[in-house]
């Protein structure tokens, strides 16, 4: 089997590109390299235009089974290449784009499954909403990025280190703002002056709760998660909410931040900004430090950061809807109800309603937040079983053995089809007397 | 005991107070008076600094007790020195405000509410928020607005009213109904667009609109994408711009336009109502100045003909044509309303453009189509003028009073059994621009194969100034609504709310968005919004903007925009079937308890002061829950109190499940009517209010007021 991949960002600009949208496809297509490899070859293709279809024709040559994965949006997948293309993509709402806008036909996402025949997403969450869009046996398969294997180890030091000790220390190149030495009450600007990126060390103590999220994303709704934790803890010290920051832009991000912290109450507890690019070792750390991962999104495709953390034996807060409903339950969280309301796609530049979102509810996020404390420092045994649920239930999710067990056989599928039209063809071809031909 | 009662706002000067923020606090005024009444001898004061110290040495001299009553959020408490003053205020968050900001230290209510020693307000919630800040033995009595004797009148009227005109409200104002409308995405198109439209009369003044990111006129694009910093690209071949006046005359649209790519020096077409202009915008941002001689009243301006096609190879995947940044209406020449009207509605006439609910017109003239048919004026009307209407009566209206409506004025008129001239003479202290005529019977033609129902025949319309008015002409800058007076036929569930759609927590776009996804598919239902606020233009670009955005819907939606007097509110009320309420938070909600007391099952959330009132025997409940928000009053924005947020999914769910309730248990339905009757007759008689604040003033209150007095009086010691 030979798995041509394509991302539409590139390793070398993927810094630059952090924050905006699609940019998570690239992770994504780096978290399924070492499962696909086991598959197969593996080809990454800067231009599927330009080397999609050498390849094909050198396969079909031979016999072999030959397949761009492209980790886009649909819209982004090449159509006029003879290469079988499935795409990789990623989504939350819970209908699919089915409009071609002005004569852009490939924003009709119904057309371009359809003719695309199969697709791989994230979540039984979008692998319904194919199937109830296109036909009930659409071939979709849910594979969420295979990241256990990279975090599950971490839950050993974590579990080791006896779930977080009194400090904790995490390595950064960047900005960190601590309301513990910062009035958010100031000018933005000038906080953000006052806090130039360097290298230094961030300690971490009490109960440490941890959101990943690029603030400039609607889709994060990560103002209900600052804000619950504000109410949930406005006179409790032992508490720090880490907000890492995801955007390329910094001053963008912690404007962005900074403006809703000036609106908050003055709070007994800790909030912590930091903007960084943390290698693996220091992300690992951050991981380590963390009691609980939170997330108050109003919508998410699978979440890699929630998965992360989960893997690594860090219990999650987070709304109970979308990706999050097949890896997030009682035993390895705290799951928070959302509310549907009406939205629209965001690609749609017309903003039809016609699409829904899920809002959390933030009273209940923010009774999580005291919930969650009350376990961290009451009950150890309990959140150490939450914990090491928490990277069992990942292991189920998102190991690589598991999304090996999804992928091998929807490929040999695949492949079986393209053989069987094959053969199909080449007979009917005989039958008419033509001569058969690959493909031109 | 003597009571004086005080608002800010007063009889006095509530006329140039409409929408304020302290505005609502006068209406409380007047609907407790009566409980007070109950209580003692009552005064309404108008300057509690100079009178209130005066009144109450005057009783007390004769050994008599007096207290002012101040209607009034506590940080405008007015300065009194001696007579106890007891705050009667609404609270709908969690927490009172606290803290002190722009340095006045009655921001922080616990400081007024100290001096005062005791306080009433609406809600039990209330009551909580002020407990939790001023300790759990202050004095503080929540008591509701004393309206069901007022109410159980109309709650009467019900059954001599059920059998004429049941299903048909009334309406003196602009009314905006979606069966009237062809809508989807980037189209919105009125079918009715003088009768049934909300909209403003045009004084002539120059106007702009501003098309720029968040100015509030970018509702008014249609077929645009999203508004940028600079204004609005167009997204279509076809633009609309929907302006919120009438327009007539001759009049000049100057707009702020530039084009890209094809669409540069390209020959566009603009129309507005039946007039044309050609456009060619070049390559910068330029100002084009369109002219347009308009015969009959018009608000839509239509630009054709743009190439959105983007262009090959460029990185603007957008197929934008033409942007727009801003739009100012002038008039050219003089103001045309002083000209006559005179209008032909012959077949031949040419007018039949201005005719609304009319048949096709006749060699003769033209016969009516409804029990409330409209012709739109050319141009409006003010001042004291004389209408000359060729008119005759068909079947029963012969002889039997036709009313004719002019602005807010109404004239009666008795048609003839041949076409006869009728002379009206109206005195217009605003214009008008709509002639509308109501209490048309509707009778068959009469003539073999013709299905017709015919009311009365017009065969010309002339309309003249009589002489200067001796009315005081209105010319402020406030617009002035195209009053109508209007018949609305109501068929199948009514749901009404009533509700301000500036105050942002009555959350009515969310409650439309979820009436129409409940009822996509449902042509049996309607709902009814009366919107109590004075600007049109305040809303109606949201509204467009949502009508547009909604996915197509079988259910009606009313918009309601004017006033409805007594009787009016009475057949509103009668002809609905449930009250719906999606508010983030409330302090009492009278109209909702109005609706009640009238036997209207409620469907609201049941949080802050609803829980005083709404049950599962009233009410279907929606589920709410609370978020972060800002005291209303507080210019920081900052969050520091709650209110709740309503769940979409579960107001959609409720509205359906009412809907089974009535089809399918009538029985039940009426059941819950009754309960809401029941619960007001309970919670908000005169009686049960007196009573209560009389146990108030009589128990913990002498102690207060007079621990207050005191601290007021060691205060200005100080």
């Amino acid at each position: 089997m030979i798995f041509l991949v394509h991302v539409p960002f590139t390793a070398n600009s993927i810094e630059g590109e952090i924050g905006r949208p699609d940019y998570s496809y690239y992770f994504v297509m780096q978290a399924y390299l070492p499962v696909l490899q086991t598959l197969g070859k593996v080809v990454e293709i800067a231009d599927p235009l330009r080397d999609a279809d050498m390849w094909y024709r050198n396969c079909a040559a031979t016999g072999e089974y030959c397949v761009l994965l492209c980790f886009a949006p649909p819209h982004r997948v090449p159509m006029q290449i003879e290469c079988p293309v499935v795409p990789v993509f990623a989504w939350e709402y819970d209908t699919l784009p089915d409009e071609a806008w002005g004569d852009k036909r490939e924003t009709d996402w119904l057309r371009v499954l359809a003719i695309l025949g199969r697709a791989i997403t994230h979540s039984e969450f979008t692998a319904d909403v194919v199937r109830r869009a296109i036909r009930p046996d659409y071939p979709v398969v849910s594979v969420p990025a295979p990241v256990w294997d990279r975090f599950a180890p971490l839950a050993r030091v974590r579990r080791e280190a006896g779930h977080g000790s009194a400090n904790r220390a995490v390595e950064v190149d960047g900005t960190l703002i601590d309301s513990r030495s910062c009035d958010f009450t100031e000018q933005s600007e000038v906080v953000i002056a006052a806090h130039p990126s360097k290298r230094q060390r961030l300690l971490l103590d009490g109960v440490v709760y941890t959101a990943v999220f690029c603030p400039l994303d609607g889709r994060k709704n990560w103002e209900d998660l600052v804000s619950a934790f504000c109410w949930a803890f406005r006179n409790v010290a032992d508490c720090t909410l880490v907000l890492k920051l995801v955007h390329h832009d910094r001053d963008k991000a912690l404007a962005e931040v900074l403006a809703l912290l000036r609106k908050l109450p003055r709070i007994d507890a800790r909030i912590v900004l930091l903007h960084a690019h943390l290698d693996d070792a220091q992300y690992a750390s951050l991981v380590c430090a963390t009691d609980f991962a939170v997330n108050s999104s109003l919508g998410e495709g699978q979440c890699l950061p929630l998965m992360e953390y989960l893997s690594a034996g860090v219990p999650a807060i987070a709304p109970a809807h979308t990706a999050m409903l097949d890896y997030l339950d009682i035993g390895c969280g705290l799951p928070v109800p959302a509310h549907e309301e009406l939205y629209h796609w965001p690609q749609d530049m017309g903003n039809i309603l016609r699409t829904r979102r899920f809002r959390p509810e933030w009273e209940s996020l923010r009774r999580a937040y005291e919930t969650s404390r009350e376990l961290r420092c009451a009950d150890p045994d309990a959140y150490a079983r939450m914990a090491e649920a928490a990277s069992r239930r990942l292991q189920q999710h998102c190991s690589q053995d598991v999304a090996r067990e999804r992928l091998a056989p929807f490929f040999e599928a695949h492949a079986a089809a393209i053989d069987y039209a094959r053969r199909v063809s080449r007979a009917a071809a005989a039958a008419s007397g033509d001569i058969p031909c690959a493909r031109s | 005991m003597h009571f004086l009662l005080y608002s800010r706002i007063n009889a006095g000067n509530i006329g140039r107070s409409l929408g304020a923020p302290e505005y609502s606090y006068y209406f409380l005024l007047k609907e407790f008076r009566i409980a007070f009444e109950r209580l003692g001898t009552v005064e309404v004061i108008a300057d509690p600094a100079t009178e209130a110290d005066a009144a109450y040495d005057r009783r007390r001299a004769r050994g008599e007790d007096c207290v002012l009553i101040a209607f009034t959020a506590p940080q405008n408490l007015p300065d009194v020195a001696r007579c106890p003053v007891i705050p009667l205020f609404a609270w709908e968050f969690e927490r009172i405000p606290d803290e002190v900001w722009d340095g006045n230290l009655r921001n922080d209510w616990r400081v007024p509410l100290a001096e005062c020693g005791c306080a009433i307000t609406l809600s039990a919630h209330a009551v909580v928020a002020v407990r939790a800040a001023m300790g759990a033995n202050f004095p503080v009595l929540a008591v509701p607005v004393p309206l069901w004797e007022r109410m159980a009148k109309v709650h009467e009227g019900d059954d001599s009213a059920r059998e004429e005109g049941a299903h048909r409200i009334y309406v003196d104002g602009a009314v905006l109904d979606t069966h009237d409308f062809e809508m989807g995405p980037d189209r919105l198109r009125s079918n009715r667009p003088y009768a049934s439209y909300a909209l403003d009369l045009w004084d002539g003044q120059e106007q702009a609109l501003d098309f720029r990111l968040f100015a509030p006129d970018t509702g008014a694009l249609l077929g645009f994408y999203k508004p940028e910093p600079w204004g609005a690209w167009s997204r279509n071949d076809e633009v609309w711009i929907a302006l919120p006046w009438l327009l007539y005359g001759d009049v000049e649209l100057e707009l702020e336009v530039r084009a890209y790519g094809r669409n540069q020096d390209r020959r566009l077409v603009a129309s507005l109502g039946d007039a044309f202009q050609p456009l060619c915008i070049g390559g910068g941002v330029e100002a084009h100045a369109l002219r347009f001689r308009l015969t009959r009243p018009a608000r839509m301006l239509h630009i054709m003909g743009i190439d959105p096609r983007p262009l090959a190879g460029a990185a603007e995947e957008r197929s934008i044509g033409i942007g727009i940044t801003s739009l100012t209406v002038r008039l050219v020449g003089k103001a045309s309303w002083q000209n006559p009207i005179r209008l032909d509605l012959r077949g031949n006439g040419g007018e039949s453009a201005l005719l609304q609910d009319f048949h096709t017109p006749e060699a003769w003239g033209v016969w009516s189509a409804s029990h409330a048919p409209s012709i739109a004026l050319p141009h409006p009307v003010q001042g004291s003028v004389s209408m000359r209407l060729q008119i005759v009566g068909h079947g029963r209206n012969v002889g039997r009073p036709v009313n004719v409506h002019l602005g807010t004025e109404t004239r009666t008129i008795l048609p003839e059994a041949r076409l006869a001239k009728a002379v009206l003479r109206f005195d217009l202290a605003e214009p008008a621009q709509v002639l509308a005529f109501s209490g048309v019977r509707g009778e068959p033609a009469g003539a073999a194969g013709d299905a017709r129902e015919l009311g009365i025949g017009l065969r010309s319309v002339t309309v003249r100034h009589s002489r200067p008015s001796r009315r005081r002409v209105t010319q402020s800058a406030a617009s002035v609504p195209a009053h109508l007076r209007q018949e609305l036929t109501l068929d199948g569930i009514v749901y009404t709310s009533v509700l301000n759609p500036r105050d942002d927590r009555k959350n009515w776009d969310m409650l439309v968005s979820a009436f129409c996804t409940a009822f996509a598919d449902r042509d049996d239902v309607t709902l009814l919004l009366k919107m109590t606020q004075q600007l049109q233009r305040s809303y109606i670009f949201e509204l467009h903007s949502l009508m547009q955005r909604l996915p197509k819907f079988a259910c009606r939606v009313v918009v309601v925009h004017g006033f409805l007097d007594e009787s009016d509110y009475g057949y509103l009320i009668r002809r609905t079937d449930f009250y719906v309420n999606v508010s983030k938070a409330e302090g009492l909600c009278i109209p909702l308890m109005e609706f009640m007391s009238c036997g209207k099952p409620a469907l609201a959330p049941r949080h802050t002061s609803l829980l005083d009132y709404l049950d599962d025997a009233n009410s279907i409940a929606i589920d709410a829950a609370t978020e972060p928000c800002i005291w209303p009053h507080d210019d920081r924005a900052v969050l520091r109190t709650l209110q709740y947020r309503v769940s979409w999914e579960s107001t959609v769910a409720a509205l359906r499940r009412s809907r089974e309730l009535y089809r399918d248990d009538l029985e039940a339905y009426r059941r819950m009517g009754e309960a809401a009757t029941g619960a007001m007759r309970q919670y908000c008689t005169v009686a049960r209010v007196s009573d209560s604040i009389a146990s108030f003033l009589d128990g913990a209150l002498a102690d207060s007021v007079q621990r207050g007095a005191n601290q007021r009086r060691s205060g200005s010691d100080r």
